[in-house]
């Protein structure tokens, strides 16, 4: 009896997502897709099976998936998805190369004589894994602690598509941010652009840019995000679900009383608030949109989306200004250092940089 | 009325906590998959589906990584809480009915301190290393009220011996005699569990924190042990607080049962509708809230020992 391939048949994958710029429509046919099938997100590509890549292809992007995919500790299955329309076929062709128990065998094979011959060829080594060690330096406190030089993103789960932010971590402290994009491209956002529809069909009118909807819909695509990494994985889900709810209908929302639901139980959660209150505070001479500290920018999206949905009220549905994207990226670097990490991540969520918006080059900057 | 049991008991205890562990993942991922959209009913396999995958899938290996450390600190942690366990009384007998059972139960707790250092610290991740760091921040946090909470419940009995405390609830329980204690022992135990608003040591905006870097068998030994020790706290706070096996009509062990699967789901519900408690706050309120408050419960209980 082959009990690997009866094991393999029964699980249910795990696809670690990760969205090049230009791929947000990809990343929203995935999530949904995923979400439906009752498959999980992995939260790093050591508990992955699938590595799904949303969006065009961009060379330095790809050397770093070829990083993560070699992470990836099989049985594996990579998949790429360049459009909405084309993301379940592609999950559904990455599904049966995981079934393919020979193939998956050779893949492992093979991985294990690459890495034997790597070995061999390495010989003595002096670092522990070949690896140099960690660079000491002072820290805010005076105290000489390894720096740690880590990239955030763009391989991340719950990330701006394309941002990658390289920090020097001492213990869980950020010390220095540089922004730096991955893959920019010009080209218009997904939130902005007239939507990949039928051109006869009934949807096409509905779903052009500056809809109620729309912008309700990627509001609640920011708050999920937030959600997510604010450690609310159930509150996440059901804004996913929402949110795909709000892009797929063709008259407007037809979750009403499930979204308030939902609005009033994240705006009434103490936790929440406890959490974000007074996290990376945006004096007035930044946009309107990224005022304020963490709590009231997610604040301002749930209003966003309660104005936009709210019936006889939808046209006053105010859209984030130009300019706000890079604003909110030229924000990130201050922002975070000297932040834990995890106020960190909450920071660049509630920022909620759209990296699609900001054109093509982007200088680096340094704190 | 109390006594241990016979030796073969003690393959009962991973069994009841086994099923207890699996209830609770199952309960989590079927309220997920309501959050989803998704049949609820699914929930209920979920669980052997992900072990299904995490079987198949092969472990990795990390270029630098402490392997003994790294390995045995996800060992560790169903491994402590069978033997946290073997102290919690089902009915009225246990495996072990130590005369200092509340200490030995306190001190499988921080055996997860050690196991989860060496996790993160054993992944020579950056991220398992800031995994690892939370969960000593958090262990600095919970654990003094934590033992408060414990001591409260001992004084009430005038023994550690948990068969003892069982005993002295037999007009009131203490979850009614020493409310405070009561719910700080609920607090922590989710602290202890790393799970739910107190997962951030494996949480989702580290990549999966001290777990980043497991695969296959590792993280599934790691996640079935996480749920296992969810299902212990809970069973222990049934002889601790909720007056053991007493109760009308059905026996004592059914009692329990009925009691721990309670208190399981109660912080399957917390879990599912809290987000993550952020640790550098919380350190505040654990030390300047829930310490007194407990210090002020044992105050209380011990003026109500010393007049009765």
């Amino acid at each position: 009896m082959d009990v690997t391939g009866w094991l393999l048949r029964r699980a249910a994958p795990c696809a670690f997502v990760v969205t090049a710029i230009g791929g947000t429509g990809a990343r929203l046919a995935v999530e949904r897709a995923v979400r439906e099938r009752g498959w999980r997100q992995a939260l790093a590509p050591a508990e992955a099976d699938l590595l799904v890549v949303c969006g065009p292809a961009d060379p330095e992007l790809d050397e770093m998936l070829d990083r993560v995919w070699g992470q990836m500790p099989g049985p594996r299955a990579r998949a790429r998805v360049p459009s909405p329309e084309r993301a379940v076929a592609a999950l559904e062709r990455a599904r049966a190369d995981l079934l393919d128990v020979a193939a998956q065998r050779r893949d492992a094979d093979e991985r294990d004589r690459a890495a034997r011959e790597r070995a061999e060829a390495a010989g003595e080594e002096h670092m522990p894994g070949g690896l140099p060690m960690a660079d000491r330096g002072e820290d805010r406190d005076g105290l000489a602690l390894d720096q740690l030089h880590l990239a955030l993103g763009p391989a991340l789960a719950d990330w701006p598509a394309g941002l990658s932010l390289r920090v020097v971590l001492q213990g869980d402290v950020v010390q220095e941010a540089r922004v730096h994009l991955v893959g920019a491209r010009k080209g218009p956002s997904f939130w902005d652009a007239p939507r990949d529809v039928p051109r006869d069909g009934p949807r096409a009118a509905e779903r052009s840019p500056g809809r109620p909807w729309t912008t309700a819909a990627s509001a609640l695509d920011a708050a999920q995000r937030l959600l997510s990494v604010a450690g609310w994985p159930a509150a996440a889900l059901t804004g996913r679900r929402l949110r795909d709810a709000l892009l797929e209908s063709d008259t407007g929302p037809g979750t009403g009383a499930e979204l308030r639901r939902w609005l009033r139980g994240v705006r009434r959660s103490r936790l929440l608030r406890w959490a974000t209150d007074g996290l990376g505070a945006v004096g007035d001479h930044a946009p309107e949109e990224l005022r304020g500290d963490v709590t009231d920018r997610w604040s301002r999206w749930l209003e966003r989306i309660e104005t936009a949905v709210e019936p006889g009220r939808s046209a006053s549905a105010p859209v984030p200004a130009p300019g706000t994207a890079r604003a909110a990226l030229d924000l990130v670097p201050e922002l975070v250092v000297g932040r834990e990490l995890a106020a960190a991540r909450l920071i660049v969520a509630s920022l909620d940089p759209d990296t699609e918006a900001v054109g093509a080059r982007v200088p680096e900057r340094d704190t | 009325m109390s006594g241990a049991a016979p030796l073969w008991t003690v393959l009962l205890v991973p069994v009841l906590l086994f099923a207890f562990g699996y209830g609770a993942a199952a309960g989590t991922a079927a309220l997920r998959a309501r959050a989803a959209g998704t049949a609820p009913a699914a929930g209920l396999t979920a669980p052997a589906r992900e072990s299904a995958r995490l079987l198949v899938q092969r472990r990795r290996t990390i270029p630098g990584a402490d392997t003994l450390l790294w390995r045995l600190g996800g060992a560790l942690v169903p491994v402590a809480a069978v033997l946290a366990a073997l102290v919690v009384p089902l009915g009225s007998m246990a495996v072990g009915d130590l005369s200092v059972g509340v200490v030995w139960f306190n001190a499988m707790e921080v055996v997860l301190w050690a196991a989860l250092w060496m996790l993160g610290w054993g992944a020579d991740s950056a991220w398992g290393l800031v995994g690892g760091y939370r969960f000593l921040v958090q262990g600095l946090s919970y654990e003094l009220p934590h033992m408060f909470a414990l001591t409260a419940a001992a004084l009430g009995a005038g023994s550690l011996r948990v068969s003892d405390v069982v005993a002295a609830q037999e007009q009131v329980w203490f979850a009614v005699l020493m409310p405070a204690a009561f719910a700080v022992y609920l607090v922590s135990a989710l602290a202890m569990a790393f799970w739910g608003p107190f997962g951030t040591p494996v949480g989702r905006d580290l990549a999966g924190g001290a777990a980043a870097e497991l695969s296959g068998v590792d993280l599934l030994v790691l996640r079935a042990g996480r749920y296992v020790f969810l299902a212990v706290v809970a069973a222990m706070a049934v002889p601790l607080f909720l007056g053991g096996g007493a109760g009308p009509l059905l026996p004592g062990w059914a009692w329990t049962l009925v009691k721990t699967a309670g208190v399981v789901a109660l912080l399957v519900w917390l879990g599912h509708r809290l987000p993550a408690v952020r640790m550098d706050r919380f350190t505040e309120v654990g030390w300047v809230v829930l310490v007194p408050v407990t210090l002020l419960q044992v105050l209380v209980v011990a003026v109500f020992v010393l007049t009765r």
